[in-house]
């Protein structure tokens, strides 16, 4: 099955539209009288173990056994079974399989042995196909079949069989899943004179059993489920996973061993594609005439990528992968990821600057350098931008030292509000495989520091003796939480922002009115994205005999309750380091003085930090606090103090200051 | 049948609208004139922050000869507006073809760049004698400040007649619309009607052919509760009916007499269904004893209409089969709800009830308009039975509906009661708030460390029971306990973990859906100093707030009444004494009543909370009212109490 570059979302959104539009169209596949094959009744009568936590269905079993042909071409046929053991796991009854011009789908069948009476079995006719997908066009389609029965109790189970030709020799076999897996099994049938290697990665090394006639198998019992936890790294970088290279020993042009050798297959399939028509010479004089310094013109021509250049995905056949040519991207003025990357190369070229394609996952964590190498590790394309000496890196951040390269700027032209100089917070610490003429390598990209990441919030507020809380509140934004801030009031049209900020506030104040909001910078990508707001919030202060309790931390929140879950399996992931200040000004009434207030706040773990206090100077109540992240990823070692840190927190944002009525 | 068939449109334009969001354009290289102000526009003034607007949109549809032309001219103001150059034109291929496709852009200079591709079939869903695909496309060049447009013919099968709906706003500006439809002219007479249509125009019939023309139409948009779509959207409905007549109350009285016709045909009177009635009834029965007993018998039928929807062998293989008569429902044991709401007349009528037929409009996706002349609106049944000198309305068809009561879309609306005459329109009964309750009790207990714990019971009773019944019916106890647990969690302060400790009753309709829990809230109690700060109503850090924008476009609509009655008694601890309590509130409005109070006897608090909402449908102009009351309601949970560290002997 193929995995193209690049799909900005999950692509089974698409497939549950399918879904819908198949319920709407008719009634569910009609299914036949029919046997189930031995291999299904086999593991119908399998005795099961108590499981914990309540899964919705048990994998009895997945198998592939693939045959590769002399020509190069592959057979692969696929099994699975599953017994659903509560209701929720009925979806598995929706088999769906995608596949597309290189992957042809040859033979579909799915079977069902209900708790009670006779089995069912359903085909191919019985499926509906869609190539609905997150790409304006896709060669890429699914077939969605419905197994009849699939209860509570029942076994299902599906067979299907796919030819291909791959662009690369290797199969990647992800054999846990979110529920447990009971057995699995892969079996490798090669060409006389054909070999294998074989990568494991997130599980034990297991050595195939020998088989006749250069064929081997893997067989693996009692997967562990891989739970969904929240904030926990993607479940493809935790899951275990078994990479398989084959190849003739006399040929080794389509396998890829390392990551050199899929650097260096991409390099191939991106030749000629970076070619500057006439027209492109002229936009590039176009844009920087007149910007005499280098950084000045490459921030020029991001900014024509990024505002001019429209995202549109049009994939097929290997045009998943390759790019499509820079003259044809800038005469249509619309690409994809590759598309742009491809295009801003060639314009930076122009200019005198180098650049190289940088193939990455969206996700951080998927594909490291301990990762097999593999094409479907990746789903997105970016660029690293070879810096001349004379550029001045004291405000690009997303800058690492290349032994013989010198310096790259990493930099994603898909992402419309990520500035050059920053990166997306996803790529941030990711890793992905630069793509240069002698080869690749798997590198590791920037960290930003949480500086670079920044919200100030700073309210200047007065508080009425009857409770009513008013004032001014500024926001400043830079790096990521400017990046996601500008998208979501982008997104939004009409009075959608002002109400945007009145849901923000309702989590933070009742009763209250905004009486101004304004948004500074929105649409310029480069600066700080700046919200002013002012509002009324009645009763704020609580009276309580003759005190008014107030709470200094009027808006914000840092805390978070995901550790306070079901204990945790795997590590935490921020999405960026990043620091947040927090300053607000209350005036406070006349006729009344502080009686209490709560003590401050400093702690540090290492992988965030927090500290807070409460000053009064005159009838002023100034609360300050920051928030840090210092790492993204915490280990599960520390997952305590992480739990102990946001309680802290969590504390801090409750506590209030105690004022007593001094006059009549 | 005759050369044509008339098919009902909803269908496929639900189909067409859930991939479009709205139909789109004239066929032909003959695009209209673009103005300078058309080029030159950088916003509109009435939705100066949109993306696009639409400038014009033109949907002509012509009966005679099975086509429709669209034709659409968008302005792009913002980077986000040029998504709106990705064109997809669904359809569905063994119906339709989709011919004459144009497009083209002008940039802000006025030069155009045409669309010169072509597009793509992109299969939507294909299998089982279907292919619905789209034509896709996108416009190259696209900046900010283009406009783009495009056209197109849409033909249809010649023997098939759809009808027409101009659904008039779209999720944009529109600046200017037209529409036509020149009808078939044949053995349906073609019907419409103009639904909230804005100036107050209408579709007008000009020599044969009807038209509508409007300007600056306001781009629809969501809101929390608000009244169903349907009910908003102004709209044109045409439809070939096979009716002539167009008296509405001749309409319906004709239409009361063919639904009566089918109903009877099913119910009868028939001698089985009066032995089964004697069989359930004791012939001393309390008459109400004996309605309850009935009801609670059709009840027990296996409702098929809330099961997961079968395959046709395992229809085949459970011998499910089409059943003719309530005689065979009652015999075989399952029937859909309809079949069970007649099941239940006819042991009704069996057992010597005054009983009637009704058929009622849902009110969950619009109301009920007796203007237009569409039966299809009467889309749900209950049972109208005189019980002494009362009536009530019943539908023991819905799952898990107590007797007395019906759902929440049932409640409030007009039906038609079926006699051989025709009939009548009533309206069912709108239940009070004191029929669906929320009831939470609480027994808690403070300790030092700031954390609350101790029990929480909830009771849920009428609607708020029914619903949550029907929500949940798929669950098993595992499901039914998470579900269950995170609603809890939802109502308190992050952090708070929560046990259930009984098994609820899930399918009793006549019992209240009572659920025990074990709640524990870590940091339940702020420290200021020797002060302990705690607000009054455990529910005071809910995460879901009502009514936070100032403004807003449509009314508000609840679904029914309802109810919350909290009750918490709450143990302090020994080293603390209270030393402030919020005061007693009790606000009655015409929005609803809010009523809470906070008391301390020696150790323990005790604190009642009531809140009932009364409306269902509130106008606009009075929207900023509600928003205070419910301001008012967070306000007063919010209340803080106050402890004071004391020595322990010291309490009072």
């Amino acid at each position: 099955m193929t995995n193209k570059w690049f799909s900005k979302r999950c692509k089974w959104a698409s497939v549950t539209r399918a879904a819908f539009l198949l319920a709407a169209l008719g009634a569910p596949a009609r299914g036949l009288a029919g046997d189930a094959p031995g291999w299904l009744h086999a593991l119908a009568t399998v005795p099961l173990p108590k499981y914990a936590d309540d899964p919705d269905v048990v994998r009895l079993l997945d198998e592939r056994i693939i045959t590769v042909k002399d020509s190069g071409e592959i057979k692969t046929l696929y099994r699975r079974a599953y017994r659903i053991l509560r209701p929720q796991g009925r979806q598995h009854g929706t088999v769906v399989i995608r596949f597309d011009n290189e992957t042809r789908l040859t033979s579909l069948k799915a079977w069902c042995i209900p708790a009670q009476g006779k089995d069912y079995e359903v085909k191919e006719k019985d499926a509906v196909e869609t190539s609905l997908s997150e790409e304006l066009y896709s060669d890429q389609r699914t077939k969605i079949l419905t197994i009849p029965a699939a209860e509570t109790g029942s076994v299902i189970g599906y067979e299907y069989e796919q030819k291909a030709r791959p662009y690369i020799l290797q199969h990647i076999w992800w054999f846990q899943d979110v529920h447990p897996v009971r057995e699995a099994h892969l079996t490798l049938q090669l060409p006389p004179g054909w070999e294998y290697k074989a990568n494991w990665l997130n599980y034990p090394e297991q050595q195939p059993a020998p088989l006749p006639n250069n064929q081997w198998r893997w067989d693996l019992a009692n997967l562990a489920a891989v739970p969904q936890e929240p904030a926990m790294p993607p479940a493809e970088a935790v899951e275990g996973r078994l990479v398989i290279l084959y190849f003739p020993n006399a040929d080794h042009q389509k396998s890829v061993g390392s990551w050199n050798d899929l650097a260096k297959w991409y390099g191939g399939l991106t030749a000629g594609r970076r070619e500057a028509s006439p027209e492109i010479k002229q936009k590039v004089t176009a844009l920087t005439a007149g910007t005499p310094s280098t950084l000045e013109k490459i921030r020029a021509l991001v900014s024509f990528l990024q505002r001019e250049i429209r995202y549109v995905a049009i994939e097929i056949g290997i045009g998943g992968y390759q790019p499509h040519g820079a003259q044809e991207v800038f005469s249509r003025r619309y690409g994809d990821c590759k598309d742009k990357v491809t295009l801003l190369s060639t314009m930076l070229h122009e200019i005198g600057v180098d650049s190289y394609y940088v193939i990455i996952h969206s996700r951080r964590g998927v594909a490291t350098p301990n990762s097999p190498p593999a094409l479907g590790s990746f789903n997105h394309v970016i660029l690293a931008i070879r810096l001349p000496a004379d550029v001045s890196t004291s405000t690009l951040y997303a800058v690492a030292k290349h032994e013989k390269l010198g310096s790259l700027l990493y930099f994603d032209p898909t992402d419309p509000f990520t500035p050059l100089g920053y990166l997306p917070s996803s790529l941030q610490a990711n890793y992905g495989l630069l793509v240069t003429e002698q080869g690749g390598e798997m590198l590791q990209l920037p960290l930003l520091p949480p500086s670079t990441n920044r919200l100030l919030r700073m309210g200047k507020l007065t508080l009425s003796p009857s409770g009513t809380l008013t004032g001014e509140v500024q926001e400043v934004r830079w790096g990521e939480p400017a990046v996601s801030r500008r998208a979501r009031l982008l997104d939004v049209q009409g009075a959608g922002r002002t109400k945007m900020l009145e849901s923000f506030l309702a989590s933070f104040l009742g009763g209250f009115t905004l009486t101004k909001a304004a948004v500074g910078n929105l649409e310029k990508y480069d600066e700080n994205l700046v919200l002013d707001y002012s509002f009324v919030a009645e009763s704020y202060a609580k009276k309580a005999g003759n005190l008014l309790l107030v709470r200094p931390r009027v808006l914000g929140q840092n805390s978070s309750d995901l550790l306070e879950r079901k204990e945790r399996k795997y590590p935490f992931q921020f999405s960026a380091a990043s620091m947040e200040t927090d300053t607000f000004e209350i005036a406070l009434p006349a006729g009344y003085e502080v009686d209490e207030l709560p003590p401050p706040v400093e702690v540090d773990y290492g992988f965030a930090a927090y500290s807070s206090k409460i000053e009064v100077s005159g009838s002023i109540l100034k609360y300050s606090r920051t928030y840090q992240v210092k790492d993204v990823l915490v280990p599960t070692t520390q997952l305590g103090e992480l739990k102990k840190f946001y309680r802290q927190v969590a504390a801090d944002e409750f506590s209030s200051a105690v004022l007593r009525r001094t006059g009549p | 049948m005759g050369r044509w068939r008339v098919l009902p449109c909803v269908f496929f334009l639900g189909i067409l609208l859930l991939i479009t969001g709205g139909p789109l354009a004239l066929a032909g290289d003959d695009w209209l004139p673009i103005s300078p102000g058309e080029l030159a526009m950088k916003s509109h003034p009435a939705s100066p922050e949109a993306h696009a607007v639409i400038l014009y949109r033109e949907e002509q549809t012509d009966d005679t000869t099975s086509s429709t032309t669209y034709y659409f001219r968008l302005k792009i103001f913002t980077e986000e507006g040029k998504e709106r150059a990705n064109i997809e034109i669904p359809y569905l291929k063994e119906l339709m073809t989709i011919r004459d496709i144009k497009a083209r852009v002008i940039r802000p200079d006025g030069s155009v760049a045409n669309f010169e591709g072509k597009p793509f079939d992109k299969t939507l869903v294909k299998g089982r004698g279907i292919k619905f695909l789209a034509k896709t496309f996108t416009l190259p060049e696209v900046q900010v400040g283009s406009i783009i447009e495009y056209k197109y013919k849409q033909e249809w099968d010649r023997f098939l007649l759809f009808d027409t709906h101009w659904i008039i706003p779209q999720d944009l500006f529109t600046v200017r619309a037209r529409f036509s439809l020149k009808p078939f002219r044949g053995l349906f007479p073609l019907r419409w009607i103009n639904l909230r249509i804005p100036d107050g125009k209408v579709a007008r019939e000009d020599k044969g052919v009807i038209h509508l023309e409007l300007e600056n139409i306001p781009a629809f948009q969501k809101e929390e509760y608000m009244p169903p779509e349907n009910e908003l959207k102004s709209r044109v409905d045409f439809f070939y009916s096979s009716s002539s007549e167009m008296d509405p109350t001749k309409f319906w009285k004709e239409e009361g007499k063919r639904l009566y016709e089918e109903v009877d045909k099913f119910v009868g009177h028939r001698k089985g269904i009066e032995r089964a009635a004697a069989e359930i009834v004791a012939p001393d029965d309390p008459p109400e004893i004996k309605l309850r007993k009935l009801y609670a018998r059709a009840q027990q039928i296996r409702n098929l209409s809330i099961e997961r929807r079968r395959t046709e062998k395992e229809e085949q293989r459970e011998k499910l089969k089409d059943l003719e008569n309530v005689e065979e429902v009652l015999k075989r044991g399952y029937g859909s709800g309809r079949q069970i709401t007649w099941l239940f007349l006819a042991l009704a009528r069996g057992a010597g009830f005054q009983a009637w037929p009704v058929m009622v409009s849902r009110r969950n996706e619009y109301f009920f308009n007796p203007n237009a002349l569409d039966r299809r609106q009467l889309n749900d049944n209950i049972v109208l039975v005189r019980l002494d000198s009362r009536d009530l309305f019943l539908d023991p068809g819905t799952a898990f509906c107590p007797f007395g009561m019906l759902p929440w879309g049932e409640t409030g609306v007009q039906g038609l009661r079926l006699e051989k005459d025709g009939g009548a329109f009533v309206t069912t009964t709108l239940p009070p708030s004191s029929a669906s309750r929320i009831e939470r009790r609480a027994s808690l207990e403070l300790g030092e460390s700031s954390a609350l714990e101790g029990k929480l019971s909830v009771t849920l009773t009428g609607l708020e029971a029914l619903r949550r019944r029907l929500e949940d019916r798929d669950e098993d106890e595992a499901g039914h306990r998470k579900s269950l647990e995170d609603e809890i969690k939802e109502w308190l302060p992050v952090g708070s973990t929560v046990e259930l400790e009984n098994s609820p009753d899930w399918k009793g309709p006549e019992e209240p859906l009572r659920a025990e829990f074990k709640i524990r809230m870590p940091n339940w109690a702020n420290s200021a100093g020797r002060r302990l700060l705690f607000p009054v109503t455990l529910f005071a850090g809910s995460r879901q707030h009502r009514f936070t924008h100032a403004t807003r476009v449509y009314p508000v609509y609840f679904d029914f009444p309802f109810q919350t009655v909290d009750e918490m008694t709450l143990k302090l601890p020994l080293i603390f004494q209270v030393s402030s309590l919020p005061e007693a509130r009790n606000r009655q409005t015409s929005f609803g009543q809010y009523e809470m109070s906070c008391q301390a006897q020696g150790g323990t608090l005790r604190v009642v909370r009531r809140l009932s909402s009364e409306g269902l449908l509130i106008p606009l102009e009075y929207y900023s009212g509600l928003r205070g009351f419910f301001e008012m309601v967070r306000t007063g949970d919010d209340e803080q109490v106050v402890l004071q560290a004391v020595q322990v002997g010291q309490r009072n």
